[in-house]
């Protein structure tokens, strides 16, 4: 078995965008063989086979592999599994059932006490917070479509658009109005967008339009002062984000939770996500 | 507390209301920052934007919602209806 991995190609780049496979996966290849285009910064190219083999990839189209990662291997003898079916074999080894969503959870904590100060400095509330979360998570998953992708009757489906659904609990029912294109918006257009739809909501004045097709759910219990909770997945979406804290905490330490569908993510791409929130979040509102 | 212009006393009763139905004193300065001061939030902020639509007609369709613009009610009349 040969492994593939993703080459340095510049001094600056330590990620190589995934642009397109040339071969299939299971394919028999031979060395020298164009297997998958790459893309730097600047430029993109075609990355060789390093030996003979049965080629299998461990990224998708649209990912980010960070530079010297296993970008996939050749095995001698056929590997007979497409990426789905290989996972549908970890599912089942996780005692999961592949139709239905396998929800796993993680969470980070960071402590918000000065920044929380900050924000309201400045005249703003619980809400800009959430933007400002909502905006850094955003930012970590826009260039990763398979965190805008859901498996719909065994097949993995990915949405062109980013849409985000927030859950709202203004009356007796709970709402989530869900506001588009949400990659391209500031952290104030999120905000005025959300009051936006509260208003609808609380005008009763929703349509179809305001509640459908959100590509994740962020639900916040910060204002009932819940430190942490698992978000519910819902249909025709692979994660939400849970947003938890404790103002009476020395520091307010506030949680991110992802549930996610484990038919699509291995955890360490979750992990991943949450951290670097957590840390463009830390960055962004630093003092 | 301030006296009202002429044709606000509805907004000034109203941020009363407000207050009271986030069981708060009801007594505010106009220029007093209720969101800041974390008296009102971005619940209160929807019962404006309700409110000010229906009593004053302002259009909000193509304006970016701020919650900086409804801090006081000296803002408010600031912004919206003058």
């Amino acid at each position: 078995m040969t492994e593939i991995r993703a080459p340095k190609v510049t001094a600056n780049d330590t990620h190589l965008e995934v642009l397109k496979f040339l071969v299939n996966e299971g394919d028999r290849v031979t060395v020298g063989q164009q297997l998958l285009e790459l893309g730097t910064s600047k430029a993109s190219f075609a990355l060789e086979s390093p030996a003979d083999g049965f080629v299998q990839f461990f990224f998708a189209k649209g990912d980010f592999c960070p530079v010297g990662e296993i970008l996939g291997r050749l095995h001698e003898k056929p590997i007979g599994e497409s990426m789905n079916r290989r996972k549908e074999a970890q599912v089942r080894a996780l005692g999961g059932v592949f139709q239905q969503a396998l929800p796993a959870s993680l969470t980070v904590q960071l402590l918000i006490g000065s920044r929380m100060e900050k924000i309201r400095r400045e005249g703003k509330d619980q809400l800009y917070l959430l933007a400002t979360i909502i905006h850094s998570l955003v930012q970590a998953i826009a260039p990763k479509p398979r965190f805008n992708s859901f498996i719909k009757e065994g097949r993995t489906v990915t949405r062109d658009r980013l849409n985000l659904g927030f859950a709202l609990n203004l009356t007796d029912q709970l709402n989530v109005v869900v506001i588009r294109d949400v990659d391209k918006m500031s952290t104030e257009y999120i905000v005025s967008e959300i009051l936006r739809k509260m208003l609808k909501s609380q005008q009763g004045k929703l349509t179809p339009e305001d509640v459908s097709d959100a590509s994740f759910t962020v639900t916040s219990l910060l204002a009932e002062n819940i430190f942490s909770f698992p978000p519910l997945l819902s249909d025709g979406q692979s994660f939400a984000l849970g947003i938890g804290g404790d103002a009476d905490l020395p520091g307010f330490p506030l949680t991110l939770t992802i549930t996610y569908d484990h038919r699509i993510f291995e955890g360490r791409e979750v992990a991943a996500v949450l951290n670097q929130t957590k840390t463009d979040w830390l960055r962004d509102s630093r003092e | 507390m301030k006296e009202p212009i002429a044709g606000t006393q509805k907004l000034m009763d109203f941020l009363r209301e407000l207050l009271v139905r986030s069981g708060q004193n009801p007594t505010f300065r106009s220029d007093e920052k209720l969101f800041l001061s974390g008296r009102l939030d971005s619940l209160a902020i929807v019962q404006l934007i309700d409110f000010l639509e229906t009593e004053y007609s302002v259009d909000f369709s193509k304006r970016l919602l701020d919650p900086s613009d409804f801090e006081s009610a000296d803002r408010i009349r600031e912004t919206f209806l003058t």
